[in-house]
């Protein structure tokens, strides 16, 4: 196949490597110089000078910075696998055809298309606990309002809530595109095989939606681990710093003291847990693929 | 005939069970966003003495906050709005063409730069996603303020290009996967260059995907709020910014907030109704 | 011919003359940034028009939300660009901005103005807000402090009196004048309807959110207990060694309070920023409130108001047992000591150091705050300036044409006259790094509210990373600040 001269190869591919470097060498560049150093501004000129590993030091024993990665590792947790599931689940209802099933597939992306900004404010007047629908209707039912964002045993599982109501399109889609994918021949020779219902579901749809699958956690996991505009929104990382996310803590940090160089610290750390992640599902996709070709 | 019946019932009650299902996501997906759109339509107080759930019958609705927006702040709104759909669908122009052609270069030539093979150049590519903003955003600050591509279209448009590349490149590499090369070659053979090749050929069998991926680069881009906020100032405000700006000294605005962002949410509900049959025909072969 | 010639250069040069004195600055484009319309930006909107009717410039106004304000003025001064020319921003910020030689110092241009009539600004603002190190680096366009704000309907009602005085044992008093008054009264009027409008009230709406402003309530809740009169620096550092007065009982009694209290607040007040309580405090949700002159005119003159004319303004409440740090004791007074606190400084507006158009510039500016124009600013709704000329609190007019009674009209300048002109008025943290000492105090009071740390041991943890960043930017540096700030001699 290979009949493109080599330059003609490297031209497909150099105006996106070339963009990505543009914008990721001096932002590493940068952003290295910062965690290992301490910046200072006077008359109008930002001056970093280095400071060794006293960011690092410094970040390992704030309990903040745990605090947040605790949050952040929570969300992340809850919110994918529940993303998982629901979107599962629609998927494969919907993978039925049922009557009106076009009209429920628009209807499941619309969360997914709203700015996260209007999604916050939406989700914190609905959550209101003095003005708010679900209080009304509390109340309505007798019982005695929740405080989802202002108590701190609550507030983590709201923004996990509302993480949920707006991402789960981002799986539905992508898992019911796998579920469209599986060749009607697999299918079909499963139920002559006997199998129906639930066997065929164990043994032949769930496998072949690992890759789909895989690829959903991986891409929506690396977006979950960044979770700002809504907890901003919403609870501002409180009550106290029970949904301060990493991202949260870093702007915190970087935009309301201006301490630069702390911030990057944090940003770094948050950027290393993420590669992690995604390494562990590129990792399981590679091994899925050589399982599979056996 | 009693087993008859039986299964019969037993195939109702699963299809009931099903459209409850569905029916309760229905609902979930809808409340919220009922709540949103009624709240545009509420006087202030009705806010601040809320709740006040149905239209005519717990408050009066209004249109003031619809027609000020139209009228008087329409300005205001034109701006961020022109600026969002010009920066959200170049961008995304950009991201898919790129994507496609790095796509289409790494699953079908091998590549080797040092220790850099096909799937690590492809990892890198995507690792660029995992970068979180906030480091960036400070370093891109300083080189457009060199290069003066502060608060302008092409800064945007770079940076949300750059930032959605990784999904499309991943997303098409995908379905190129699933495309075998057959076709490809038996029109090399007949003598086809290989632009042709590229353009005739592969982009109308990758159309549906390109649909999707234009989508979601689009989708992306018209939200995003850091980047603008930071790169920005007044000419080339987007929505997001709008929105946000909404807070003010008494607190958030809430019906103002609502009706931009139910008038925010159109393009994209928009352009995915458009692309429905395509973008479920399209990511239809990331599967496997 | 060569006559001819003579008298058209003649021409040419007068009419240029009278051309370039019509049009001073024709050309000439400012950009001014602040935080987006109304607040702040509107009487920028409200007097651009004329002046560049009157001078022939441009006003390019550009705005950021409130939340990144700091970072955006920070970053393009610190990153050296050269985007704005005016800068209107809380003075809180301008020691950072002026030690790091941010702005330009505009004694010269004050000095040659005739129209900005620099001594009708009351002292504490021209002197002090404004000026670092000798120098003046912006002009005053709003003057802030707090107040205290309470129900007239509630509790003046002879009924509702009489009643507290069986359940707590004194007479209501109105305004209350300290804060253990202030937490019986809320505790009194929590949770039932007691302006009969069908709606369940609450004690108190105050801000609690982080990033929220809610620092400031901290500290007005403060100041009574730890600003003894004669001795300066109560609130913040001790001015002769710059230790945290953080930490001092003072502080925890009010911290306490600022707990306690919130029992009766509002539902939600702990997500709640200084904006949010504005609008609930209007639509007659609470008792009492504490708040810059904001709250004053979102109730008599906004349309979400259900109090118009049912407010009543006050000094803010204090305390009859002081800290005294000289003698490391508690002591009592007779009467309560109630101070006032310059909350924030104020808006002012400065000049970018890189500015290519200062003349222009400060013309604007003056324009802008001079008496007359500032008036109109001040009276005119939703433009965020609150009163700090004497004429502002002289001439009724402006604000009755806004909405206000003769009678709230009085109330509201009156309390704030009397905060601003107290003899022991506290003035805000002014010194480099007021940001980042703040943003300790603000992270400490929301885990405090959020039940995660005691009071005194969340101020004790202030007090260290306090030492941290005085220590970074060199003790005796922000020693000598401090005094300054304090109007104290340097040591």
């Amino acid at each position: 196949m290979n009949t493109l001269g080599r330059w003609e190869k490297r031209l497909l591919l150099t105006p996106t490597v070339l963009l990505l470097l543009f914008f990721s060498i001096f932002p590493l560049v940068f952003t290295l110089a910062l965690m290992f150093g301490r910046v200072s501004f006077t008359g109008g000129a930002m001056t970093i000078n280095f400071a060794g590993l006293d960011n690092w030091r410094r970040l390992l024993r704030d309990q903040r910075f745990w605090n947040a990665v605790l949050v952040t590792l929570k969300i992340v947790g809850i919110a994918v696998l529940a993303e998982y599931c629901i979107g599962l689940l629609l998927a494969l209802l919907l993978w039925q055809r049922p009557w009106g099933c076009g009209f429920f597939r628009v209807l499941y992306v619309i969360p997914m298309l709203l700015t996260p900004i209007a999604v916050g404010y939406t989700w914190r007047m609905i959550l209101d606990v003095g003005r708010g629908p679900i209080t009304g209707l509390l109340k309505q039912l007798g019982l005695s309002p929740i405080g989802w964002l202002t108590e701190s045993s609550v507030a983590l599982y709201s923004i996990v809530l509302i993480d949920v109501w707006q991402w789960t399109p981002f799986m539905f889609l992508l898992l019911y595109a796998g579920l469209e994918a599986i060749p009607k021949d697999y299918l079909e020779a499963a139920e002559v095989d006997g199998a129906s219902g639930w066997k065929k579901f164990f043994y032949v749809v769930l496998p072949l939606l690992a890759p789909p699958s895989l690829a959903a956690l991986l891409l929506r996991t690396v977006e979950c681990f960044k979770i700002v505009d809504i907890i901003y929104i919403t609870t501002g990382g409180g009550p106290g710093q029970a949904t301060e996310s990493l991202t949260l803590f870093g702007y915190n940090v970087g935009f309301r003291t201006f301490d630069l160089a702390y911030g990057a610290t944090i940003a770094f750390t948050l950027f290393f847990m993420v590669l992690m992640a995604a390494m562990f599902f590129t990792m399981l996709t590679r091994n899925l693929r050589s399982i599979r070709l056996e | 005939m009693i087993i008859k019946n039986m299964k019969y019932a037993l195939r109702t009650i699963k299809v009931f069970g099903l459209y409850c299902i569905l029916l309760s996501w229905a609902f979930v997906v809808v409340a919220p966003l009922f709540w949103l759109v009624t709240t545009s339509f509420k006087e202030k107080l009705d806010v601040y003495l809320g709740p006040k759930f149905i239209p005519w019958v717990d408050f009066k609705p209004t249109t003031r906050w619809w027609i000020r927006i139209f009228t008087v702040e329409k300005e205001t709104l034109l701006r961020p709005y022109a600026n969002s759909l010009i920066v959200g669908s170049i961008s995304a122009i950009c991201s898919t063409l790129l994507g496609l052609m790095a796509a289409y270069a790494l699953t079908r030539f091998r590549f080797k730069f040092g220790f850099m093979k096909n799937d690590d150049i492809l990892f890198w590519i995507v690792s660029q996603r995992i970068m979180p903003p906030i480091i960036i955003v400070f370093a891109v600050f300083s080189m457009y303020r060199a290069l003066g591509l502060l608060d302008n279209h092409l800064g945007l448009i770079l940076v949300y290009t750059a930032f959605n590349l990784p999904l499309s490149v991943w997303v098409i590499a995908n379905f190129l996967n699933q495309i075998p090369p057959s076709v490809e070659e038996a029109a090399l053979v007949d003598g086809a260059g290989p632009l042709t090749v590229l353009f005739r050929i592969v982009v109308p069998m990758l159309l549906p995907s390109l649909t999707a991926t234009f989508l979601l680069c689009f989708v992306f881009a018209w939200n995003e709020f850091l980047f603008a906020l930071i790169l920005t100032y007044s000419r080339c405000q987007t929505m997001p910014i709008l929105i946000a700006a909404q807070h003010f000294q008494r607190g958030p605005q809430w019906w103002d907030i609502s009706a931009l962002s139910v008038l925010a949410v159109l393009p994209p509900v928009g352009i995915t109704i458009a692309l429905q049959k395509y973008f479920i025909k399209g990511i239809l072969l990331v599967g496997k | 011919m060569r006559k001819v010639l003579v008298a058209f250069v003649v021409l040419a040069v007068f009419g240029s003359l009278g051309f370039a004195q019509a049009q001073k600055f024709q050309g000439v484009t400012i950009t001014v940034f602040t935080q987006p319309p109304p607040y702040i930006a509107k009487p920028v909107m409200m007097f651009a028009p004329d002046w560049e009717r009157a001078t022939g410039g441009k006003i390019n106004l550009i705005t950021a939300p409130w939340g990144e304000l700091y970072t955006k003025m920070y970053a393009s001064f610190a990153l050296g660009e050269a985007i704005y020319d005016i800068v209107i921003f809380p003075s809180a910020w301008l020691p950072d901005f002026a030690a790091a030689g941010f702005l330009v110092p505009l004694d010269d241009f004050i000095a040659k103005d005739p129209y900005i009539q620099w001594e009708d600004i009351l002292p504490i603002y021209r002197e002090r807000i404004v000026s670092w190190e000798g120098k003046i680096y912006a002009v005053p366009v709003d003057g802030d402090c707090h107040i205290f704000y309470y129900r007239k309907d509630a509790l003046e009602n002879p009924e509702y009196q009489a009643k507290f005085k069986e359940k707590y044992g004194y007479d209501l008093p109105v305004p209350p004048k300290t804060w253990k008054q202030v937490r019986d009264i809320a505790e009194f009027f929590h949770g039932w309807d007691w302006d009969g409008d069908g709606q369940i009230e609450y004690g108190v709406v105050e801000p609690r959110r982080y990033a929220g402003q809610a620092d400031w309530c901290f500290f007005s809740r403060t100041v009574g207990y730890v600003a003894l009169p004669g001795q300066p620096g109560g609130l913040f550092f001790d001015p002769e060694t710059m230790e945290p007065r953080i930490n001092s009982p003072g502080h925890v009694r009010a911290l306490e309070d600022y707990v306690e209290i919130m029992k009766f607040g509002v539902p939600g007040m702990i997500n709640m920023d200084s904006g949010e309580i504005r609008s609930v405090f209007a639509a007659g949700l609470a008792a009492m409130a504490i708040d810059w002159g904001d709250i004053g005119v979102i109730s008599e003159v906004g349309e979400e108001s259900t109090v118009r004319g049912k407010v009543g303004y006050a000094i803010l409440p204090g305390s009859d047992e002081v800290w005294d740090f000289a003698t490391g004791q508690w002591v009592k007074l007779a009467e309560p000591n109630q101070a006032g606190y310059l909350a924030f400084g104020g808006w002012v507006a400065g000049i970018a150091y890189n500015s290519k158009h200062k003349e222009a510039a400060y013309d604007f500016i003056s324009y802008l705050t001079r008496p007359e124009n500032s008036y109109i600013s001040v009276t005119t709704s939703e433009t965020g300036f609150n009163p700090y000329r004497y004429t502002h609190f002289e001439k009724l007019s402006g604000w009755i044409g806004m909405g206000f009674s003769p009678e709230a009209a009085e109330a509201y300048l009156k309390a704030i006259k009397d905060t601003i002109g107290h003899p022991n008025v506290q003035p805000d943290l002014r010194i480099p790094g007021q940001a980042r000492y703040f943003e300790a105090v603000d992270r400490a009071l929301s885990r405090v509210v959020a039940g995660e740390l005691t009071p005194k041991a969340a101020l004790d943890e202030v007090a260290q990373i306090w030492n941290q960043i005085t220590a970074s930017l060199g003790r005796d540096k922000q020693l000598l600040y401090y005094r300054l700030s304090l109007g104290l001699p340097p040591k």
